[in-house]
């Protein structure tokens, strides 16, 4: 059975891949801060172009619900998205970035011209490889 | 460190002790320990939904499972199954 763990590390590498700039937020972000507890979906803010819907919902489809539609949709209104990872049924929350937020997402390959002191870059250890976000 | 209110029920050293270990955890172990324990109440869910329903099929038994956690809307439109057709899908209300 595929994990949450799974899917989360499917859509970072995606986002990798596309160059997305994106953030942790909501409870799991706020769990670095904190105490550790289970949660039924993962919140990110993702600095994501309408010219990159398509190639997002070509990488995901397979492996997530991702309406194509919806996501176009929630970009015109500035509003959120779900991805729902099949095979566990989690649910991710992609809440797109507004020029006026105060924390600026960050892609790998800007970090890696560029410091930004506003994103924590994280080396995860999942059961199988090291995934580093 | 005064106690969170959730965890009133565990003892003060034991809760320091683990308070430490939460501490000293770096954030990458820390986002999986997140998703590993919700890994779990999925599976808790999963066997909850096996016992009332001990003859369901395992994609029956999945659908149900995510039921518990995910909206109506949201299941139709990713599964197009609806809760609402399984009166006994055990849904959130």
């Amino acid at each position: 059975m595929q994990t949450p763990a799974d899917g989360f590390s499917r859509i970072l590498e995606t986002l990798d891949r596309l160059e997305i700039p994106y953030m942790m937020a909501g409870s799991a972000a706020s769990s670095l801060h904190g105490i550790a507890r289970p949660t039924m979906n993962i919140d990110l803010v993702a600095d994501l172009r309408a010219d990159q819907v398509e190639e997002l919902v070509a990488e995901l489809k397979v492996d997530f619900y991702a309406d194509r539609e919806m996501i176009r949709e929630a970009l015109a209104r500035g509003r959120s998205f779900d991805l729902i990872h099949y095979p566990s049924s989690f649910k991710f929350d992609i809440f797109l970035f507004k020029r006026t937020n105060s924390a600026r997402p960050s892609s790998r390959a800007a970090n890696s011209r560029k410091r930004n002191r506003s994103v924590v870059r994280l080396s995860v250890w999942w059961p199988r490889r090291k995934t580093r976000f | 460190m005064e106690h969170p209110e959730p965890y009133t029920d565990t003892d003060p050293r034991a809760m320091e002790v683990w308070l430490d270990l939460q501490r000293r955890m770096p954030p990458g172990e820390k986002i999986a320990a997140v998703l590993a324990a919700s890994h779990l109440v999925l599976r808790m869910y999963e066997a909850g939904v096996r016992l009332q329903h001990p003859e369901a099929s395992d994609r029956e038994i999945f659908l149900r499972m995510a039921a518990r956690h995910l909206d109506r809307d949201v299941m139709i439109r990713a599964y197009g199954w609806d809760p609402d057709l399984h009166a006994d899908s055990g849904r959130r209300i």
